[in-house]
C-alpha cells in the first residue's frame, strides 16, 4: 500500500531531461534545537536477549558521534505486575536477559536518567513474528535484488519490518607471504589475503498485507546488491535477514519515519514533521522522546549467493588501481630500503631473490592493497 | 466639359426626383389604414396584400420602427414618406412597382445616364480603384456619423428614459466581444459587455453619441436618437497595430468606473505575450503573475489566491468546473490557448451568482468561432503541438470551434538512451468542441465539449492516468431589451487511475471519481437606468466515488476495497442589485443563500464531543438509505461591494464578502497533485466559512492610459482542513480521522501599475501578503505547533512581479518579465539522530523556516509574418529563453538520510537557461 502514496521523486527524472532540472547540495541557515533529546532506540525481545540504546540528538553540524546516555536505570513494568531492571553494558546500552517477557502480555520501559529525569512509554503487546518462507534473488541489469516472502498462517501479524546483515568473502590484491615485524623481515603466519565484510541496513523496510484477502507478504524487495560499485558479489555474498512483527501503530511509526527521512524529495511528497513515538517524559510532559517501543520476537533466514550463480558480469575487485612496487634492501639513491617503507606502512608481499637466492628485495604495495583486514576481517564467520 | 456639366445637371434633379419619391411612376392604387403599432414588417405584409406593391429592406434597418398612421386612402409613396419620417430610411419605387428601403439615401432605380460611357467619364463618384482599408474606414466613419433611431419615433421626444440594448461583436468574426465599454458622456453613464458581447443601456431618450470602446478594438461610435426602448448591434473592427501613429485610447476606465473590485481580466492577446518555459501561451502561468496569486512552487498548477488554499478556487471552463486544470505535473495548463477568449479571475467582491469556493472564481470563456468563414490556427512548440479550425455551420447564425492539443514527450522520452528514461512514459493530450448557434435574435444555444486525458509512468510500473470529462450547454434567451436569461446545464467529470502489475500477486488497480451535474438559471434585469438587477438558481448534484482498490489480473491477491460512494445536492437562490445612487457613488447588495443535503446511502461513523476523531474512538455507525438526507448546512452569503469616485479618475471601492464551501480536497503534499482526493461536507467534515473585508483605491493618469490601484485585504477562514502528521489519505475509509479543523487568516496590500496600451504596455505589482493557520483543539495532542497561529505552505509575504511587452514595429515585439518572491515556509530538520542504525532528522516546528527567495526573468521574441492580406497563412514565430539567468531556484529543500549520511539537497526544476522556439499559423 505505501507505494501507492504518490512518491513524485521520479518527477525529477522528467524534469532532469526535459527542462534540465537539478539537485544541488543544501545547507540550510544555522539550525539547532534548543536542548538535546533523549532517543530510546531498541526493542523488547519475546525470545532472547532485550537491548535498549539510549542516546542523545545532536546538531546537525555536529559531526562527533552521538552521545550515549550512560548510569541511567532502565526497567521493564508488566501490565499485571512485576519489573525486571536492564544491565548496564556501560556505552549506553542496556540489556535484558532471555526468557522474561511473555508473548501476548503487555509491558512497558521505564527509565530513570543520571540526571534524575524520568521517561515511559505506553504499554505494548509483545508480538509472534512468524517465520520467515524464504530469502530469494533474481539477477537483474544492473545487479541482484533480493526479495523476503513470508506468510501467517493465523493471519495475525499483517505488518513487517525487516533488517538484514550483508556478508561478502573478498581477497586482497596480493597473497603476501612476509611480514615486517619487530623490524624485521619474517614469514606470515596468518592469511591476510583472504577475507570477509559486513554491513548492516541502514534503511527502514516495512510491509505489509493489510490490503490481501491472506496475511502474504510475497516478494518484498529488500537490498539491491550492484554488480558495478562493490566487491559484494565477486566471490560470494550472504544475506541475513531479521523480521519482526509490528503493531498497526509501530508499522505506522516506522512508515512516518520513513516517509520524513527517505522520501522527501519533490512538493508533491508529504510535507516532513515531527514524528511522534509512544516515549514520553514524566518528570517534563512536554520533553519530546525520540524512538518507539516495540515487542516481538525475531526471525532470521540467510542465504548465499555465489559468483558462479550470477551472469557472466565484470564485477569490480576494488583492488584494480593496486600495483606492486619493488623495494630493495639497502637503500639507493633512487628508492627507500624495504625497511624503510615497510615504517612507512607499505606491506611486503613475498621476497625477490638474486639469480644466486639471495634476498635482494621486496616486492610491497600499500595496507589497503595486501591486507585484507584493512576492509574486513580475516576470521571466518562460523556460518561460512 | 459639355458632357459633363450635362451629367451633372441630370444627377441633380435625378436625386431632387428622388427625394420627393417616384410616385409618378407607380399606378393610382391607394392604401386602406390605419395602422396602428405595428412593426415595419407587418406594415410591409399589410401593403403587399392590398397591393402588388414588392418591398426589399434589411431587417436591420427597421427593426426600430413601428408604424403608426391613422389615416386611409392615400397612395403608397405619401404613406411612406410619413411612415419614414425622421428615420434616416428611404425609400424608391421603379417601373416594376418594387420598393426599396434603405438607409441614409434612396437608391437609383435606374442607370444613370452616361453609364455605358465610362471610360470618358471625369465625375465625382468614378473611382475605380478603391483602396482596401479606405474602403473600410468609409464604412466605419458612415457608421459613426449616421443616426441610429431607436424605437418608435415621436414628436416631440418624449421625456424619460429608454432602455437601448444589443451585442458587440468582431465585425471580422462575428463572434461578440467581452467587457466593451459602453457610454455616453452627458450625462454619464456606462454599461460594460457580458460574456455574450451583450449590454443593455437605460439612457434618457433625445439624441446621444453612444461611445464604444474595448482593449484591443477599434474605438467606435454610434450617433443615436433615442425615442423608446430598442435594439443596436454594434459590430467593432480589430485594432490593426498602426506603425506611423501612437494611439491613445482615452476611456479605458472601467477600473476606476466600474463597481467590481478585485477582478482580473485577461484576454488571450495579454496571454500569448507572457514567455512560458515550453513556449506555449499558459493561461494559469499569466494568471500567477498577477498580484494576489501564488503558487507553492514553478511548475505547480495549484493556486493559491490571497492566502487560500488550493481547493478553494472555482475554475470554471464555459461554465463546467474543471477539477484538475493542468497537464504533464503542471507544466503546461489544461488549457488550449488557442480556444481561449478571455480569463476572468474574481479574488474579491465575488459576484453573487458564483458559489462553492472559499477564495476565487477563475471564468475561463472560449471563443464562439469565425461566423463568417472557416479559419484555422496552430503551433508546433518545443513538446507540444496544436491545431484548432472553426467556421460556420450556418453563416452568420451558427459557428463552430474545435480543437486538439497533444504533446510528443513520449517519443522524446522513449529516444533517450538512460533506461531509466525509456522506461518512462509522459503523454497527454485534450480536444475541445465549441458550437453556437443563433436560431433568432432572441434564442442562442451554446454547446461545448472537453476532454483531456494524461497518463504517465515514471521509470516503474505504476501507471498514473487522469482525465477531465466536461459538457456545457447554455440557451440564451432574450425576453426584451431589459431582461434576458440563460439557462445552463453542465457536467463535469474528473477521474484517475493508478495501476501497478509487475508483481502478479499485488498487481492492483486503484481508481477515483467525482461526477458534478449542474443546472442553473441565470437573469439579467435592467429596470431602470439606476439599477441593475440580476437573480437565479442553481443547483448541484455531486458523485464521489472516493476510492476503489482492484486486483488486476488473476493471480492478484489483493482483496478489494471500496470507500462506498458518497453523494450530496448543493443549492443555491441568489439576487444581486446593483444600484447606481449617483453618478459617483454606486453600491452592489448581493446575497446569496446556499443550501447542502449530504445524501445517502451512506454509513456514517459517530465519535465522541470532544475527544479526537480517531479511528479507535469510533462510537457507533449511522446507516442511511439511499437518497436519504443525512445532514443539511446551510448559510446565507453577503456579498455588498460600493464605489465612490472622487473624480472622473479616481474611486475608493470596498467589498465585503462571505463564502462557503462544501467540497475539499484532502491533499497532505505541499502541491496540488493529480492523486489529491475530493471530499464532501458530511456529519464529521464541517463546511468552510470564509469572510473577506477589502477596500481599494483606484486612480488612472494620462487619460486613463496607466491605471493605478491600491487593494488590500482582511479575510478569515473556518473550518479549514489541515492534515495530521503522516496523515494516509488514499483509501480511507473515515478521512475525518486524518484532518484538523483549522482556522485560516490573511491580510496582504497589492499594489499595481498597469499601461495596458500603446507600443510599450506591461504591469508591474508589488503585493505584501500573510497567511497563517492553527489548530487548536479540545486535545493538545491533535495540535499543531501548541494551538499557535503558524504560516501556511504558500505564505510568501513579498512579491514583486513585472510584465512588460515593447512593440519595436509591426512585425517584431519583445517581452520582458521579472518575478521575485519571497521561499515559501518548511519545516527544516533541527537535530540528529541515530536509530535503527542509522542517522536520522529531527524536525522543527511546522512551517517556522523558508526555503531561498525566488527570483525568474524571461525574455521572448514574436516574430510576425509579412502583413499582406491575401496568402495562405499567416504565421508567427515566438524565440523565447525562460529563466533567463540560468538561477537555480530552490523548488524544494529535503533531506535524506542514505547510506547513512543525513544529507541537505535543494530541488530546482528549472536549472538554467530554458530557450524555446515555437511556429503558430492562422489560415
Amino acid at each position: 500500500m505505501n507505494r501507492i502514496n504518490f512518491s513524485w521523486r521520479s518527477l525529477l527524472l522528467i524534469a532532469t531531461i526535459l527542462i534540465d532540472g537539478c539537485v544541488d547540495p543544501y545547507r540550510p541557515p544555522a539550525v539547532s534545537a534548543p536542548n538535546t533529546y533523549l532517543v530510546v532506540d531498541g526493542f523488547l525481545n519475546g525470545s532472547g536477549v532485550s537491548s535498549i540504546r539510549l542516546t542523545r540528538t545532536q546538531n546537525l553540524s555536529d559531526g562527533r558521534k552521538p552521545t550515549v546516555e550512560t548510569k541511567a536505570t532502565v526497567k521493564v513494568e508488566g501490565e499485571k505486575g512485576g519489573s525486571q531492571t536492564f544491565v548496564d553494558k556501560g556505552d549506553g546500552t542496556y540489556t535484558l536477559a532471555a526468557g522474561g517477557l511473555q508473548f501476548n502480555q503487555k509491558y512497558r520501559l521505564s527509565i530513570k536518567t543520571a540526571a534524575g529525569r524520568s521517561y515511559q512509554s505506553d504499554y505494548v503487546t509483545i508480538k509472534q513474528t512468524p517465520k520467515i518462507d524464504n530469502v530469494s534473488w533474481k539477477a537483474q541489469d544492473q545487479g541482484v535484488q533480493f526479495y523476503v516472502t513470508t506468510h501467517d498462517p493465523t493471519n495475525n501479524t499483517k505488518y513487517y519490518r525487516w533488517e538484514y546483515e550483508e556478508t561478502w568473502e573478498f581477497y586482497s590484491a596480493f597473497y603476501s607471504r612476509v611480514e615486517y615485524q619487530k623490524k624485521q623481515f619474517v614469514s606470515r603466519m596468518d592469511d591476510v589475503n583472504h577475507c570477509w565484510s559486513n554491513g548492516k541496513s541502514t534503511g527502514i523496510f516495512i510491509g505489509s498485507s493489510e490490503k490481501l484477502t491472506q496475511d502474504v507478504i510475497n516478494q518484498f524487495p529488500l537490498v539491491f546488491v550492484s554488480n558495478t560499485s562493490s566487491n559484494r558479489l565477486k566471490v560470494r555474498y550472504s544475506l541475513l535477514v531479521k523480521q519482526y512483527a509490528q503493531t498497526a501503530e509501530s508499522f505506522e511509526y516506522w512508515q512516518n519515519l520513513r516517509k520524513n527521512t527517505e522520501s522527501l524529495g519533490s512538493i508533491f511528497d508529504p510535507q516532513p514533521f515531527q514524528v511522534i513515538g509512544n516515549l514520553h517524559g514524566v518528570t517534563d510532559p512536554n520533553e519530546p522522546v525520540v524512538g518507539y517501543l516495540s515487542g516481538y520476537s525475531v526471525e532470521e533466514k540467510r542465504i548465499f549467493v555465489n559468483a558462479s550463480e550470477l551472469p557472466p558480469w565484470r564485477i569490480p575487485s576494488m583492488y584494480e588501481a593496486c600495483l606492486p612496487d619493488t623495494a630493495p634492501l639497502f637503500r639507493t639513491p633512487e628508492k627507500p630500503s624495504a625497511a624503510d617503507q615497510a615504517e612507512s606502512g607499505a606491506i611486503p608481499i613475498d621476497e625477490i631473490l638474486s639469480p644466486m637466492g639471495q634476498i635482494i628485495a621486496y616486492r610491497m604495495s600499500s595496507a589497503y592493497c595486501v591486507d585484507c583486514r584493512t576492509s574486513g576481517t580475516n576470521v571466518k564467520p562460523t556460518f561460512w | 466639359m459639355t458632357k459633363f456639366y450635362r451629367t451633372l445637371f441630370l444627377l441633380c434633379c435625378f436625386a431632387g426626383s428622388l427625394t420627393a419619391g417616384f410616385g409618378q411612376q407607380a399606378a393610382e392604387k391607394t392604401i386602406r389604414g390605419p395602422f396602428t403599432n405595428l412593426s415595419f414588417e407587418q406594415f410591409v405584409r399589410e401593403v403587399e396584400t392590398q397591393t402588388d406593391y414588392r418591398f426589399f429592406y434589411n431587417l436591420r434597418d427597421v427593426d426600430s420602427i413601428r408604424v403608426n398612421y391613422e389615416k386611409s386612402g392615400q397612395k403608397l409613396p405619401a404613406v411612406l414618406q410619413e411612415v419614414l419620417q425622421g428615420m434616416s430610411l428611404y425609400y424608391a419605387i421603379d417601373a416594376r412597382r418594387q420598393v426599396f428601403i434603405t438607409p441614409e439615401r434612396a437608391i437609383r432605380t435606374e442607370l444613370p445616364i452616361g453609364f455605358f460611357d465610362r471610360g470618358n467619364s471625369t465625375g465625382e463618384g468614378d473611382t475605380n480603384v478603391v483602396d482596401y482599408l479606405a474602403e473600410k474606414e468609409k464604412r466605419r466613419i458612415t457608421l459613426e456619423t449616421r443616426l441610429f433611431n431607436i424605437g418608435r419615433a415621436t414628436n416631440p421626444v418624449r421625456p424619460g428614459n429608454a432602455n437601448l440594448a444589443g451585442h458587440i461583436r468582431n465585425a471580422a468574426s462575428g463572434e461578440p466581444v467581452i467587457g466593451v465599454a459602453v457610454y455616453i458622456e452627458k450625462p454619464r453613464i456606462g454599461v460594460v459587455t457580458d460574456q455574450f458581447g451583450y449590454y443593455s443601456i437605460t439612457l434618457p431618450r433625445g439624441r446621444h453619441e453612444l461611445r464604444v470602446r474595448s482593449i484591443g478594438m477599434k474605438d467606435t461610435k454610434r450617433q443615436i436618437m433615442l425615442y423608446s426602448d430598442g435594439k443596436l448591434e454594434i459590430e467593432m473592427e480589430d485594432d490593426v497595430i498602426a506603425l506611423k501613429e501612437v494611439v491613445i485610447e482615452a476611456e479605458k476606465d472601467v477600473n476606476v468606473s466600474g463597481l467590481q473590485m478585485g477582478l482580473e481580466r485577461l484576454d488571450i492577446r495579454t496571454l500569448r505575450q507572457v514567455p512560458t518555459a515550453f513556449g506555449e501561451a499558459d493561461l494559469l502561468k499569466v494568471v500567477l503573475t498577477l498580484p494576489g496569486v501564488k503558487s507553492v512552487g514553478e511548475s505547480s498548477v495549484g493556486l493559491n489566491v490571497r492566502g487560500g488554499s488550493t481547493d478553494q478556487n472555482l475554475i470554471l471552463y464555459n461554465d463546467a468546473t474543471i477539477y484538475n486544470p493542468s497537464h504533464l505535473f503542471g507544466f503546461f495548463s489544461a488549457f488550449n490557448p488557442d480556444m481561449i477568449k478571455s480569463v476572468e479571475l474574481y479574488k474579491s467582491g465575488i459576484p453573487s451568482r458564483y458559489g462553492g469556493r472559499l477564495s476565487s472564481v477563475l471564468e475561463v470563456t472560449t471563443r464562439d468561432g469565425n461566423k463568417k468563414k472557416l479559419s484555422g490556427s496552430g503551433g508546433i512548440g518545443v513538446l507540444t503541438g496544436r491545431l484548432t479550425l472553426e467556421g460556420p455551420i450556418v453563416k452568420e447564425k451558427s459557428s463552430f470551434l474545435i480543437g486538439a492539443r497533444s504533446t510528443y514527450s513520449d517519443w522524446l522520452l522513449s529516444s533517450l538512451k538512460n533506461p531509466a528514461f525509456k522506461n518512462s512514459r509522459a503523454n497527454f493530450y485534450d480536444l475541445n468542441a465549441h458550437i453556437t448557434h443563433e436560431f433568432n435574435e432572441k434564442n442562442t444555444i451554446y454547446l461545448t465539449g472537453y476532454y483531456s486525458q494524461d497518463e504517465f509512468r515514471l521509470n516503474s510500473d505504476t501507471v498514473y492516468n487522469y482525465n477531465n470529462m466536461n459538457a456545457t450547454l447554455k440557451w440564451k434567451h432574450i425576453f426584451n431589451t431589459k431582461l434576458y436569461s440563460v439557462f445552463t446545464g453542465t457536467t463535469s467529470r474528473y477521474k484517475y487511475s493508478v495501476s501497478s502489475d509487475q508483481n502478479p500477486v499485488n498487481a492492483y488497480k486503484l481508481t477515483f471519481q467525482i461526477d458534478q451535474t449542474t443546472f442553473k438559471t441565470d437573469f439579467n434585469y435592467y429596470p431602470t437606468a439606476k439599477h441593475t438587477i440580476d437573480f437565479g438558481v442553481s443547483s448541484n448534484l455531486y458523485k464521489l466515488r472516493p476510492g476503489q482498490f482492484q486486483p488486476l489480473g488473476g493471480e492478484s491477491l489483493v482483496r478489494p476495497d471500496v470507500v462506498p460512494t458518497e453523494q450530496a445536492l448543493e443549492s443555491a437562490f441568489y439576487v444581486g442589485d446593483r444600484f447606481d445612487i449617483s453618478p459617483r457613488f454606486s453600491i452592489n447588495f448581493g446575497l446569496r443563500y446556499s443550501l447542502f443535503n449530504y445524501l445517502g446511502p451512506k454509513d456514517v461513523y459517530v465519535y465522541p464531543n470532544g475527544s479526537p476523531k480517531t479511528e479507535a474512538n469510533i462510537l457507533d455507525t449511522l446507516s442511511y438509505g439511499a437518497g436519504k438526507n443525512i445532514k443539511t448546512y446551510h448559510g446565507p452569503e453577503y456579498r455588498i461591494s460600493a464605489r465612490y469616485a472622487f473624480t472622473p479618475d479616481a474611486s475608493i471601492k470596498v467589498s465585503f464578502n462571505r463564502m462557503r464551501q462544501y467540497l475539499h480536497m484532502l491533499s497532505n503534499t505541499t502541491a496540488m497533485a493529480p492523486t489529491d482526493i475530493w471530499k464532501l461536507s458530511d456529519p464529521n467534515i464541517l463546511p468552510q466559512v470564509g469572510d473577506q473585508f477589502s477596500v481599494g483605491l483606484y486612480k488612472n493618469f494620462k487619460n486613463n492610459t496607466i491605471e493605478t490601484s491600491v487593494e488590500g485585504y482582511y479575510k478569515t477562514m473556518d473550518n479549514v482542513l489541515d492534515f495530521r502528521s503522516g496523515a494516509t489519505l488514499i483509501m480511507n475509509h473515515h478521512p475525518e480521522t486524518e484532518v484538523v479543523r483549522a482556522e485560516g487568516m490573511a491580510y496582504g496590500v497589492e499594489f499595481l501599475v498597469k499601461k495596458i496600451t500603446g507600443r510599450f504596455n506591461g504591469w508591474l505589482s508589488y503585493t505584501y501578503s500573510r497567511t497563517f493557520l492553527r489548530v487548536d483543539q479540545s486535545v493538545p495532542q491533535e495540535n499543531i505547533n501548541q494551538g499557535e497561529y503558524y504560516p501556511s505552505n504558500f505564505d510568501k509575504p513579498h512579491d514583486v512581479t513585472w510584465v512588460g511587452n515593447y512593440r519595436i514595429n509591426r512585425r517584431f515585439s519583445v517581452s520582458l518579465n521579472f518575478t521575485y518572491s519571497t521561499g515559501r515556509p518548511i519545516t527544516l530538520p533541527l537535530a540528529k539522530y541515530e536509530l535503527a542504525g542509522s542517522p536520522r532528522v529531527y524536525y522543527s516546528e511546522r512551517n517556522q523556516y523558508r526555503i531561498p527567495d525566488y527570483y525568474r526573468a524571461d525574455l521572448s521574441l514574436n516574430i510576425e509574418g509579412n502583413h499582406k492580406v491575401k496568402k495562405l497563412a499567416h504565421s508567427s514565430w515566438t524565440v523565447a529563453v525562460y529563466n533567463l539567468t540560468g538561477r537555480r531556484n530552490a523548488y524544494s529543500v529535503y533531506f535524506t538520510s542514505l547510506g547513512g549520511v543525513v544529507r541537505g539537497y535543494k530541488l530546482s526544476i528549472f536549472g538554467q537557461a530554458i530557450p524555446t522556439l515555437t511556429y503558430n499559423f492562422k489560415f
